[in-house]
């Protein structure tokens, strides 16, 4: 079945390196990176840095919620809400014309598809019967569902949860709405907040790195936790023609496949990956040489990164052009893949690939490796990939000026 | 009407009414009672657990070392359902799995091993078991399916979306076959949220895992059932004349024996589908699931 390839009119981007997509771009260009501690305690003997979102997230005007359930809602609701609203405006759509339109929400999450609420948990293991509060609070903050409620949308609204893939699935998910019928437009993407719960089970795994993460480098030790979230305004070229609404690019490929091998690990020989990735080319109807460089999963771990990086170098050849944006946002894990994508978009558009801070040394067992310095590129389309837990593996390429 | 153009081949399960796609057609099920301690009092609690009777003759006792509870009900609804659609070609099926609040018991399971022991004493098992997508991972690895692989959480009309995503993935012909799943799982603090925040409407919950095995509507399949139309509605009026054409419309209430969950609506739709193979009177059946004033309406063909 041959379609037309749905399009880009928006991006919206909030996270570590920014707190907006501009902010975002500025600091990757500037190859300036603020990692942190963890805002909250625990009692491990090794402290991790992470990538917060430092700004304070303020209550967006005009939404079809009031400001005291914008700030009581998880925070991951409010960064893909604030993503969105960033998205919704580059993408043209004015605000009198959201409320009751048939816009689809469709968002990768971890933290925030999970009841965290550990002092309300603990409350309840010791039988003190504590206030339900968190409970509701947990239903009514389901961060797709909370986003279409504080836009006053109607259309459909899901979460996907794929771990570390979410974000870029999600996408491919918004497309296949899209592509199916289901609604025209869709906010598509992925958001996540830094949480004790991930961080005290990544560092039980003990894959995360004590000082700032170096994706792809000889010397890398691991990943650092961070949040944030990248939504994109996708629609099909007729809705966005009829309201005269601008295409930035086109979602030409995704293709998700499952490793079917370990919990955890990816597949040595990433063949998941591959599949992906020759699934998504194939669709898009391009060679692996049209591809202008690649948005990398790049969590600098010693097995994702050597087996990434081996599948790159073997389908696109070492030197294809690779960024790895979790140097600059953390693994942001549920907005990590649709994060990524919007850099990529970004990038393609502005022609231009930052290098990767924290990539000093490659690592011959990775074969393809990072940019060290910001390049230019005329290429019209980019590949970003994602591996996730469970070993799911997804492949999105964009091309800019869409035909 | 959004056209769905998809077949159900094979359907597994397993819940309080057993386990086996024909046990959703028995009247009564297994019933638990709960006295839960609120703040206001005690509440009586009735749930419908589900059990992992058999799962040995389906999945070698290796495979299921380290498997969680939950995984294991949804391993033994996925290993039965693809044993009678008789697929073996793994890379040409894709899973997609309908979370409801993911595998409540292993998230749970890690926050206790933090309050009994300590940040140090962090379980990385636990924790891996806890991601939402482990349940699909471990039914991808048991069963060898490395197509694509989709864990979505739209909590109660998940199953409408878990079929509209199957049904697309085969029209575009990503894959042959997709293995659908919906479940939910038990545990103390789903049982408390019961007794506080459900009790005013009388919720039983509910436990289990329903798969169905999906193919393309074409000449060469012999199905159980025809999935005409899946689709969400915001308006009621879109939603009435999808249901004036059916002879038969079953609401997820909470009402049936395998209690109330997220994945209900799919419960309905294997018994129903199953009702279209082996019953004569109703020829279109439509399931249907409302919440937060969107219909979901899953429309079943003989």
């Amino acid at each position: 079945m041959t379609q037309p390839p749905v399009i880009v009119t928006g991006l919206g981007c909030v996270c570590a390196a920014g707190g907006a997509l501009a902010a975002t771009m500025a600091s990757l260009h500037a190859g300036r990176r603020a990692p942190s501690a963890a805002p909250f305690k625990t009692d491990l003997d090794r402290r991790y840095p992470v990538f917060a979102v430092h700004d304070p997230l303020a209550s967006p005007e005009g939404l079809a919620i009031s400001r005291e359930e914008f700030e009581s809602a998880p925070r991951s609701a409010q960064l893909a809400l604030i993503a969105a609203i960033e998205a919704i405006e580059q993408a043209g759509i004015p605000s009198e014309k959201l409320r009751g339109a048939r816009i689809g929400v469709c968002l990768g999450a971890t933290v925030g598809c999970t009841l965290n609420d550990e002092p309300f948990y603990a409350a309840f293991k010791r039988g003190e019967r504590p206030d339900p509060a968190p409970i509701a609070r947990y239903l009514n903050g389901h961060p797709a569902r909370f986003v279409a409620r504080a836009l006053g949308l109607r259309g459909p609204a899901a979460l996907v949860a794929n771990a570390c893939s979410s974000g870029a699935d999600a996408i491919g998910v918004g497309r296949d709405w899209i592509e199916s019928g289901l609604c025209e437009i869709a906010l598509a993407g992925g958001s996540d907040e830094l949480s004790r719960i991930p961080y005290l089970g990544f560092a039980s795994l003990l894959n995360m790195s004590d000082e700032p993460c170096r994706p792809f480098d000889r010397a890398r030790r691991g990943l650092n936790l961070g949040e944030g979230a990248g939504v994109m305004v996708i629609e099909s070229r007729a809705a966005a023609e009829m309201r005269g609404g601008a295409a930035l690019a086109s979602v030409a490929g995704y293709a998700s496949c499952c490793d079917a091998h370990h919990p955890t690990a990816p597949h040595p020989e990433g063949r998941g990956l591959r599949r992906a990735i020759e699934s998504a080319l194939a669709e898009a109807g391009i060679e692996p040489r049209e591809i202008g460089f690649v948005s990398a999963h790049g969590t600098a771990t010693t097995e994702n990164d050597r087996v990434e990086g081996r599948v790159l170098a073997e389908m696109f050849g070492p030197r294809i052009p690779l960024i790895a944006t979790k140097a600059y946002t953390g693994h942001t894990l549920g907005a990590a893949g649709a994060i990524q994508a919007v850099i990529a978009v970004r990038s393609l558009l502005d022609r231009r690939i930052a290098a990767t801070a924290g990539f000093e040394e490659a690592d011959p067992a990775c074969g393809a490796h990072p940019l060290t310095r910001a390049i230019d590129c005329a290429a019209r389309a980019a590949l970003s990939t994602s591996l996730a837990f469970g070993g799911n593996n997804a492949a999105l390429i964009f091309r800019r000026n869409p035909q | 009407m959004n056209r769905a153009g998809a077949v159900i081949l094979a359907i597994g399960q397993t819940s309080a009414c057993g386990v086996g796609a024909q046990a959703l057609l028995k009247p009564v099920a297994a019933t638990d009672e709960h006295e839960i301690a609120t703040a206001a009092g005690d509440v009586l609690v009735r749930t419908h657990p589900a059990g992992v009777a058999g799962i040995e003759s389906l999945i070698p006792a290796r495979k299921l070392r380290r498997v969680d509870r939950f995984s294991q009900i949804a391993l033994l609804a996925a290993a039965s359902a693809l044993r009678d659609a008789g697929l073996s070609d793994g890379a040409r099926i894709g899973l997609v799995f309908a979370a409801g609040h993911g595998p409540l018991g292993a998230t749970f399971a890690f926050q206790d091993g933090l309050i009994a022991g300590g940040d140090r004493e962090a379980s990385p098992f636990a924790f891996t078991a806890s991601v939402h997508n482990m349940l699909a991972s471990q039914v991808s690895i048991a069963l060898g399916i490395s197509g694509p692989c989709l864990t979505l959480s739209a909590l109660e009309l998940s199953p409408a979306m878990a079929f509209q995503s199957a049904s697309h993935w085969l029209a575009r012909r990503d894959v042959d076959f997709v293995l659908v799943g919906c479940g939910d799982e038990l545990c103390p603090l789903s049982l408390y949220a019961a007794a506080t925040l459900g009790s005013e409407c009388g919720l039983e919950p509910g436990e289990g895992f329903v798969a169905f095995v999906l193919g393309r509507d074409d000449e060469t399949q012999k199905p159980i059932a025809r999935i005409e139309s899946i689709d969400i509605f915001d308006d009621s009026a879109s939603a009435a004349r999808v249901l004036s054409r059916a002879d038969r419309i079953v609401h997820a209430d909470g009402g049936r024996a395998w209690g109330s969950m997220t994945s209900e609506q799919a419960f309905d739709a294997a018994a129903s589908a199953l009702r279209l193979r082996d019953e004569s009177g109703a020829k279109r059946i439509s399931c249907v699931r409302t919440a937060i004033g969107s219909t979901a309406i899953v429309t079943l063909t003989r």
